[in-house]
Order: structure tokens, then sequence, then C-alpha cells
């Protein structure tokens, strides 16, 4: 009893730090992503895969997911990520991903158009679809 | 005993009825949010307009700097207090940097967008400022053509100069960015997005005309062309540009007023080019910035020296803060042919007015007090500013003479 006690504590980092997987809607296309890809649609850089236009959702601002996502994703923290969109925006070459107020409005997105959003493993709803799981 | 059997059931019942009432809640709670999911969903695709701004509020001041200054009776009068722009020692100079811009884009349509910005900065006492204004058109999702009024893609920082929340300085390199003023330009470009494995890349074409108001006079470049190519391949990205333009710049003859006749040497349609490569790397702590840059005008009697100018930035981020260091240079190559012009000393004062020569470290540090907002301090120390007694008056009111000359800047940067 008291070693599995034990062993929950230490597991418990891990399970706060659940796994992110990106998704798309059922009816998408394709059905797996590159790193690179995940990379280059979240920067901006890539706006069609296999000719189909795709465009990224981003978890509200305060959104632990969305910090761990970018960070183990780009090495970077929000606050650069804004700096980087910063860029973007005046330079006239990108809008930073649309966010969602929550994992419902994410879904519905994903399902009604070209999106392409990412959130925790255990929380993906049925109707869609795991493109990239987050080593 | 009956009073309690019957006071147990109807509690057993009570919270049967509870529960079963609770479940439909529940339901009817789920069938409520996701109507509103998709409702907010809806009403967010159809957003009309986006807002995007940006607010810095900077202040430089300088030490102590003699310099030789020429003045236009006496010649070259050494001692004299020289400033850089408008700063000096004796004040902080808060208008320099101290700036607002604001961003509105829509989608007209599926495919067509349209974008006005508008800027206010310090150094032009907050006149606001049309500097974008244009339409853009998805010919198709990685092919886009825009026209209007659009920041020139001279350097590689060159369309977000303002939002210097956007970079690690307060100034950008002075000797590049002040080798060709950052301008904007009537008339169009066209950008393609593709990938060759995994490198990205993006290519834009521009035609136009520039039309930059200088202390000398109007600065007009038509048929301005050019090119440039940015590749991105994981925390690296590059950039190459060039382009080509007819410049044209009349200068005034002076004669009446006990001058010189400057008229033989205004620009008429004379071949101009500038061009630049650069590089970036920052893999989330590590930052490097490199950029080289080159301008070139056959102007009348060879007046206006080809200029080489570059920079290299290292920075490094520790949580919040980025300490960086940056060195930056510029060169002229003077081969003017004043000895066969119609008065040499009138070519040579042009000559000697537009070549700059100055090296410079700046050491700096970037504060990210929250998202959306940076705290800047830097220091730039200048040397090297001439080798044959030129003006040199590209930086500073003159040519300095003191053994430190050191620019302190202050910024407050937001971008929201």
């Amino acid at each position: 009893m008291k070693g599995s006690f034990i062993m929950l504590l230490l597991f418990l980092p891990l399970l706060a730090n659940a796994e992110l997987v990106v998704v798309t809607g059922s009816n998408t296309e394709f059905s797996t992503l590159t790193e690179t890809e995940v990379r280059q649609i979240f920067s901006g850089q890539l706006k069609t895969v296999g000719g189909k236009r795709v465009q990224p959702l981003d978890l509200p601002v305060r959104s632990k997911d969305r910090e761990s996502f970018y960070i183990k994703l780009m090495g970077r923290s929000p606050e650069q990520m804004r700096a980087y969109w910063t860029r973007l925006i005046f330079t006239g070459q990108g809008k930073p991903p649309r966010e969602v107020s929550n994992i419902q409005e994410l879904a519905t997105l994903i399902n009604s158009g070209d999106y392409i959003g990412y959130l925790q493993a255990d929380a993906v709803p049925d109707n869609v679809q795991v493109l990239y799981r987050m080593q | 005993m009956t009073v309690l059997y019957r006071l147990i059931t109807g509690i057993l019942a009570a919270s049967v009825a509870t529960s079963i009432w609770a479940e439909e809640l529940d339901d009817r709670l789920a069938q409520a949010e996701a109507r509103l999911a998709s409702l907010e969903a809806q009403s967010m695709s159809s957003e009309k307009f986006r807002f995007n701004g940006f607010i810095t509020l900077g202040m430089e001041r300088t030490n102590t700097i003699e310099g030789i200054v020429v003045d236009p009776v006496l010649g070259p009068v050494p001692g004299q207090p020289i400033s850089y722009g408008e700063s000096n020692s004796e004040n902080w100079n808060l208008r320099k940097y101290s700036r607002a811009g604001f961003r509105i884009e829509t989608d007209i349509n599926e495919r067509t967008g349209a974008v006005m910005q508008i800027l206010a900065s310090g150094q032009n006492d907050y006149d606001a400022e049309l500097q974008w204004a244009y339409l853009s058109y998805n010919i198709k999702p990685e092919l886009v053509w825009r026209a209007g009024r659009l920041v020139l893609p001279t350097y590689m920082h060159s369309q977000y100069t303002q939002a210097s929340y956007a970079y690690p300085w307060i100034e950008l390199p002075a000797q590049v960015y002040g080798t060709l003023p950052v301008n904007t330009m009537e008339g169009m470009d066209l950008t393609w997005n593709f990938s060759t494995g995994n490198v990205g890349h993006a290519v834009n074409v521009t035609w136009g005309t520039a039309d930059v108001p200088t202390e000398v006079g109007r600065y007009l470049v038509n048929n301005q062309a050019g090119i440039n190519l940015k590749s991105f391949f994981g925390d690296l990205s590059t950039r190459i540009s060039y382009s080509v333009g007819e410049t044209n710049l009349d200068l005034p003859d002076l004669t009446l007023l006990g001058g010189p006749d400057l008229s033989p040497y205004s620009l008429d349609s004379s071949f101009g080019y500038f061009a630049s490569v650069g590089g970036q790397y920052d893999n989330g702590s590590l930052l490097l910035i490199s950029e080289l840059v080159q301008l070139g005008v056959n102007a009348p009697y060879s007046w206006f020296p080809k200029q080489t100018a570059a920079y290299i930035t290292a920075g490094y981020r520790i949580g919040r803060l980025m300490p960086h260091l940056t060195w930056s240079a510029v060169e002229s190559d003077v081969e003017d042919k004043c000895a066969s012009a119609p008065d040499a000393a009138a070519c040579g004062s042009l000559v000697s007015q537009n070549t700059a020569r100055s090296k410079s470290w700046t050491l700096g540090a970037r504060y990210d007090l929250d998202a959306g907002i940076a705290l800047k301090a830097e220091a730039t120390s200048f040397y090297d500013f001439s080798s044959d007694g030129d003006a040199n008056g590209t930086l500073f009111s003159g040519l300095p003479t003191s053994n430190d000359v050191v620019v302190f800047r202050l910024a407050v940067d937001a971008a929201f």
C-alpha cells in the first residue's frame, strides 16, 4: 500500500504532463503529419498539405497545454511565439493560429473546415482523427 | 418503525428522482454547450476585422562627444559638440524611438483581403501616416498577389522596423539600416510559398515606385523591381534579396545664394541597386542574426560612393532575459571622378557628405515582462569613423574625435 502510494507520487509529474496529439476532422484526406510539417504549419510556413489548405488552431492563451505544445515542438515560450507572430503579422505574411475557447469549439471547428488543432491524448473526442503524437 | 421506513423510502425515492433529473440536466447542458460552441465557431469564423497594434516608448542620450563640424563659411571647425541624430549628452531624447502603430485587416471574400496600417511616430510629431494600404488576393493558397502601398522589402527586418517588439534591439543596427531609408512604395508584389523537402521557401517579387523625401530633395525611384528569397530549415532561416531602380534626385543651383551649382550632379534615371544577404538562427535559447548589404548608384562623377554595411548579433535567453551583443560596420568605396567635374570642390563636398564609415559594438538586454510587453536597454560604442578626414555626417552631426563615443538607450515595447 505504502509502495503504490510512492509509485503514484513518482508518476504524478508524468500524469500532469499528459501526451499531446495533433488532430483534424474525421473527413480530412490525409491521415498523418511529420514533425517538420507540424512545426511548419504551426509557425505559418506551410499552408497546404497534399494540395489542401490547412489552418492551425490554438488553445486559450493561459492554457498549460498550449505552453507545453510550443515548448516541446519548437523550444519556444509563449512570449517568444508572440514576438515571432508580431514579425509575421506586421510583415503581412501570416496571421497567428485562430484561438479556440475550449475543446468542444476545437472539435466543432476541425470538423467544419480545414483546421488542425492539438489537445491531450486522453481528451480526444470520437469524431476527430489523430495526425501526429508528440514524442 | 413505520415512520422511519417511510422516511427512508421517501429519501430513496427523492434521491432517485434527483439523479434522473440531474442526468437530464447534464444532457441538456451538454446540448446547450455544443450549440453554444458551434455558434461561437460561426461567429468567430465570420469575424469581420482583425486589429493589431504596437507601442514603443524609447529614450536616448549620448556621452559628451566632441568633433569636427564643417561650417559653410569657416570650413572644418574642431572641438565642436557632436550629436547622434537629434540626441545629445544634455537630455534624454524621448521622441526618436517613441511611436505607435495600428493595423486593420479584413477578408473581403474567401480569397481577397485588405490591410491598412497607420503609424504615428515621435520623430514625425505623431502625425499619423498611412504606412501600408493594400489588397491581397490568394491566386492559390500558396500564391499571393498584393497591390497598393507596401513597405519595400529591402532588409531582413524592414517589414516591421516600427514594431520593435519583434526584434531584440531598440535601434536596428544603424550602419546597415541607415544605408537606404526604409520606405514605402506604391506598387505590387507576388509571394509564392513552396517547400523542397524539409526546407520551406517564400519567393517574393516586387515592382513599383518609391518616393523618398530627403534633406537634399525628393528622391524618386521609378521601376523599382526586386526579388527576394527566404528559406526556413528548422531553427535556421536565410534571406537573399536584390533590387534595382531608376533613381531621380534634383539637386539645386545655389549660385544665387553664394553657394555652388549642384545641378550637374542631379540624378536622372540613374541606375541604382541594393543587394542583401542575411541569416538568422534561433533555437529558442541562442539567437544569431547577421546581414550584409550593399548600395550602389551610378551618380554623375561618381559622387555617391558605393556603401557596404554589415552586422552580426548574438543573444542568449536566460528565462525572460536576453542579453545580446552586436558588431556593426559601414564602409564606403570612394572612387570619385571629381577632378573632371565642373566644380571639383562642390563635387567633393557631395562625396564627403555621402561617405559613411564607422564601426560599433552594442551591448544590450531585453526582458520580457509578460506576453506582449518587453523592456530593453542598450549601449552602443562607435569607433573608426574616417580614414581621410571626410565629413562623414551620416550618423552624427559631424566627425567625432572624442575617444569614447557612446549612445545609451532605454525602451518599453508592446505588441497586441
